[in-house]
């Protein structure tokens, strides 16, 4: 705690009002609330078990270089060099990353598929209040993962494709969900100007911060299912899971990791 | 006056003739008999043995060594998931868990790599449909279970496909 709070204050600025997304570095992950301060993991069922748990900000990839010398974030420009631009113009080499089901199709053209429960496209879902936070916090992870790629985009020129189509996915997924909050009449909240993440340089850790980003962006859906009982928000946080501990698996198998697989995606 | 009484009162007849009264019904007061519904199937059970089979059909696989060699990881996996679910179960039923594994539960192996493989996909397509399809009519803490476990099935669809 006392680590997280001197981070903290090492923000960089961000309009004032809106709650912490610049991460403690000490937490080592990337873009989202600082421990504690989830509601939604801290309520109902959900924060008695290991879903609470597993809620955004505890970040368990790369925990040794986080909390390791200054800072290195780029606290440049507000929006780094984008590597879905990068990857819109290169032809997507992953696999298995379609929406639905989930199977490698080594052909698969990139993936921005938001699957068939795509908020814009489906009624106006009502969130109460533990359910909204849940998907607020989602929002602020995925606009985080986004921010993140840039970075690794930055590294890891091998995997430029991989990073590409990942970030597009990332990208539409923000925007159904910014959707689906504001369909709700919600607040959907705007992403900060940057993120403390831990320092990157070379390939490896390139891609450590994409199992990292993705980490993160499971463990922000999986509490999203966690929180609700609206059937139709519990499928769409469970598709999205899917997509995104599919993603997670194939950075882990180019950073080859063992292993591979993760039991409980989303889960820390 | 004495016309519209007469007009009121033949109405008041045929609606109740349409309505099924008349004072020279014979028939019975109708009486409605709900039978009780049996308890709800617990989807715990299901869920728990399918993945017990496929654990135990994954180390068989795994057993035969080369290129099913790689649903090792894989069985460990589906063991967590065993591990896990035999617990919540236990949590809801205030018992303590079963054992995941017992002496003397195996399967025969597949007779190659390739077929441990295709089974071992089939396998996993099934139990991820299975437990999507519960996230919805179970507890939040499930319903988070559930979903986290479909993911993995569907990451080891994933690493299981030819590339």
């Amino acid at each position: 705690m006392e680590e997280s709070t001197a981070v903290s204050s090492k923000r960089v600025s961000r309009p004032a009002g809106r709650r912490a997304q610049v991460q403690a570095s000490g937490t080592d992950t990337v873009g989202s609330e600082p421990i504690g301060s989830d509601p939604a993991g801290a309520s109902g069922p959900v924060g008695s078990g290991p879903v609470g748990s597993a809620a955004v900000g505890s970040g368990a990839v790369g925990s040794g270089a986080a909390g390791s010398g200054p800072p290195g974030p780029p606290v440049g420009p507000p929006e780094p060099p984008s590597a879905g631009d990068a990857g819109s113009s290169t032809p997507a080499t992953e696999s298995g990353m379609g929406a639905g089901s989930g199977a490698a199709t080594s052909q698969a053209p990139p993936e921005v598929s938001v699957g068939p429960q795509s908020p814009e496209s489906a009624q106006p879902m009502p969130l109460d209040k533990t359910a909204t936070t849940a998907v607020q916090t989602a929002l602020r992870t995925e606009n985080a993962a986004i921010w993140a790629y840039a970075l690794v985009a930055a590294s890891d020129k091998d995997d430029i494709a991989v990073t590409g189509s990942m970030v597009a996915a990332h990208r539409v997924r923000r925007d159904a969900t910014a959707g689906l909050l504001v369909a709700a009449k919600q607040e959907a909240p705007p992403p900060a100007p940057a993120y403390r993440v831990p320092k990157v340089s070379n390939q490896a850790q390139a891609r450590e911060l994409a199992i990292q980003i993705e980490s993160d962006c499971a463990a922000a859906w999986r509490n999203v299912v966690g929180s609700t009982d609206n059937a139709d928000l519990r499928r769409l946080a469970a598709q999205v899971l899917l997509e995104t501990a599919n993603r997670l698996v194939r950075w882990r198998q180019l950073a080859k990791a063992d292993p591979v697989t993760v039991a409980f995606p989303g889960e820390r | 006056m004495a016309r519209r009484g007469v007009f009121a009162a033949g109405a008041a007849v045929a609606l109740s003739a349409t309505a099924g009264c008349t004072v020279f019904s014979s028939s019975r007061t109708t009486r409605t008999e709900t039978v009780a519904a049996p308890p709800p199937t617990d989807p715990m059970d299901n869920l728990i043995s399918m993945t017990r089979l496929h654990y135990l059909r994954l180390q068989a696989g795994a057993s035969l060594g080369g290129a099913a060699a790689k649903l090792e990881p894989l069985a460990k996996d589906r063991l967590e998931h065993l591990k896990r679910l035999l617990a919540e179960q236990a949590r809801t039923n205030r018992s303590t868990p079963a054992p995941a594994t017992q002496a003397g539960q195996t399967v025969a192996p597949p007779a190659s790599a390739a077929a441990a493989i295709s089974s071992a996909v089939d396998d996993a397509s099934v139990a991820q449909v299975a437990f999507t399809d519960q996230i919805a009519n179970v507890s939040r803490y499930r319903a988070a279970l559930f979903a986290s476990i479909a993911a993995c099935l569907a990451t080891h669809r994933t690493v299981l496909a030819p590339s």
